[in-house]
């Protein structure tokens, strides 16, 4: 942890070499998270680049040194989000309510899906469905929140949850589909 | 979707990371606030201070024992200058080669020595003292001294205190060295036996670029960051290793290896289209303005390069200081590989030729490590391919090198 705090120190008083360790350290874990909340690759580059900037000019703002982490996930989520609103187009795709496989398929289409394979079905979901479904599913963000975050009632941000994985399971089939067609 | 499949998906989607572009650090980095002095031109700094400290040191401890080359490095027969304690056993021998050896039986190594340290010059001003037991008395030189003189010497040091003839001899520091005409002027003659020397320098270097921007591309450059003409971001190394041979009095032909390493970031300010307003004109026409925005970017200029170089120094003078004028030709080969940037489409030479001429000061003049002071005039007539980037980059102008040489073969002028 002193080491942390070093690097904190360092990065404060903006030493490149230390602000490029910092980088480092969480670049990774940023663009991670930059893809599954952008549509593609290029505007997870744009979150992602916002991010560090943001990150490295409100430094002096972070109070404790061991929830740096945390932190910098909160600002690539709020710079998302500010780049959803500024985005944001509504757009919706048909739910399909065909033919459901038992939750065991979509387990195994699930392990069989690759981490980018998934990221690109995570992408391929309406902006609304996929802010809510990253924000509560993953972030692990009450209604409630979810609900003033994107400046919609905490009952819309269930439905577009339900929805989202509604459409997730409907990607998930496609895919399961074709990939069991493609072994045929 | 039953509750496994969500914690899987959760996990998979929690858990999952991916490598960023590398150039994206950059643009990162060209946006965010740094100290101006990076840690990385420090460590340069620190060496050339480590070098020339210790080094200043060590020649302004040393001057004054070297100031009196010819003490200890020349005659003209060849053998360095003898000590007092040589004079006296060459003069006794000489002159007394038979009792020589055996000066007092029973003398004291002690003695010896103490005798050794007597001084060689003629002592002419005291008139001969009938008192053969006092030794200040004697007017023969002393390194003539008779076997009696010198049995008569010692028999009195063991009684008194050995230092004593020293201080019973005033003459002793003031005279040691030897007169001036007596020391060759052996330059030339050294010259003739130094057919080869082997050095190594040694220079954290201020070097200096010419940056043009390239009018060939499609890219505005406004400006370009103006660098402090003393800026750590200036500070290189520089390291020879080479052969130098005399080929007249003054002249030296020289040639070998050379190191150059410098990293320097290169920031400029590059107008971009942001968009364009579309109006129309009075007669009907689209009048397409567009909508400039200005965005900050660096360059890292990074130069490894290993190199060979021929010249020919020129010797202005040869005293405490040792002043050269020197012209030399260098070509370089990057050992860091021409490294591709797609986004910023930048590339460092391969190849360079410099022209050099420069003005060597090196002190002292007549140790193996000297330390060195160089303005040199650097141009760089060839590059090998065209930087693909915003701006042309050559190093030109006066750099200034500091640094220590180091001469393999002794007493190398």
């Amino acid at each position: 942890m002193s080491g942390r705090n070093d690097l904190l120190s360092r990065c404060l008083l903006k030493e490149p070499k230390a602000q490029e360790e910092l980088y480092m350290l969480y670049k990774a874990k940023v663009m991670g998270l930059c893809r599954r909340y952008a549509r593609n690759k290029a505007e997870a580059e744009d979150i992602y680049q916002e991010t560090f900037i943001r990150v490295f000019r409100s430094l002096n703002q972070l109070n404790d040194a061991s929830s740096l982490e945390s932190w910098i996930k909160r600002i690539a989520v709020n710079t998302a989000l500010n780049y959803y609103h500024q985005t944001k187009r509504h757009n919706h795709i048909p739910e399909r309510n065909g033919h459901h496989y038992p939750s065991e398929a979509y387990n195994e289409i699930l392990s069989r899906l690759s981490d980018e394979m998934l990221i690109a079905i995570i992408n391929e979901l309406p902006d609304g469905y996929r802010m809510v479904f990253n924000l509560h599913e993953v972030e692990g963000y009450s209604h409630q929140e979810i609900g003033s975050m994107l400046n919609i009632s905490e009952a819309t941000s269930r439905s577009q949850l339900n929805r989202a994985k509604q459409a997730l399971r409907n990607k998930l089939k496609q895919f399961g589909v074709l990939k069991y067609e493609s072994y045929e | 979707m039953n509750e496994l499949f969500d914690d899987e998906l959760r996990r998979r989607l929690k858990a999952y990371m991916e490598e960023p572009d590398p150039r994206l650090w950059k643009s990162v980095a060209s946006q965010i606030e740094t100290s101006k002095a990076t840690p990385q031109r420090r460590w340069l700094l620190w060496i050339a201070l480590a070098l020339i400290v210790p080094t200043g040191i060590y020649f302004f401890t040393r001057g004054g024992a070297s100031t009196h080359p010819s003490a200890s490095e020349s005659r003209l027969d060849g053998r360095t200058n003898p000590t007092n304690e040589e004079r006296i056993r060459d003069n006794t021998s000489r002159d007394m080669p038979e009792k020589s050896t055996s000066i007092v039986p029973g003398t004291s190594q002690r003695q010896e020595e103490s005798l050794s340290q007597l001084p060689t010059t003629e002592r002419t001003a005291e008139p001969p003292s009938s008192n053969s037991n006092d030794v200040t008395a004697t007017d023969e030189k002393v390194g003539e001294l008779s076997a009696d003189s010198l049995s008569i010497l010692t028999a009195r040091e063991t009684v008194e205190k050995p230092q004593s003839i020293i201080t019973r001899n005033p003459m002793s520091d003031k005279n040691s060295d030897p007169p001036e005409q007596a020391q060759p002027d052996t330059n030339e003659e050294e010259h003739k036996k130094q057919p080869l020397n082997l050095y190594f320098t040694i220079m954290p270097t201020m070097a200096y670029n010419r940056i043009e921007p390239n009018a060939n591309d499609n890219l505005i450059i406004e400006s370009i960051d103006r660098l402090a003409a003393f800026s750590t971001e200036r500070l290189g190394i520089r390291a020879e290793l080479g052969v130098e041979r005399p080929i007249g009095e003054r002249f030296k032909v020289f040639g070998g290896l050379v190191y150059f390493q410098r990293d320097q970031t290169i920031g400029y300010t590059q107008k971009v289209v942001e968009g364009n307003e579309t109006t129309q004109g009075p007669n009907g026409e689209i009048i397409i303005t567009p909508e400039f925005t200005y965005v900050h970017k660096s360059f890292d200029h990074n130069v490894r390069n290993l190199g060979v170089q021929v010249g020919i120094n020129y010797q202005i003078r040869n005293a405490k200081f040792l002043h050269t004028a020197g012209t030399g030709i260098e070509f370089h080969r990057a050992l860091n590989k021409a490294r591709p940037e797609p986004a910023e489409a930048m590339t460092n030479p391969t190849a360079y030729v410099f022209y050099n001429l420069y003005y060597r000061l090196q002190y002292p003049a007549q140790t193996r490590l000297r330390g060195v002071l160089q303005p040199t005039l650097n141009y760089s007539f060839y590059i090998n391919e065209s930087l693909n980037a915003p701006f042309y980059i050559k190093p030109y102008g006066l750099g200034l090198n500091i640094g220590v040489t180091y001469n393999f073969l002794p007493g190398y002028r």
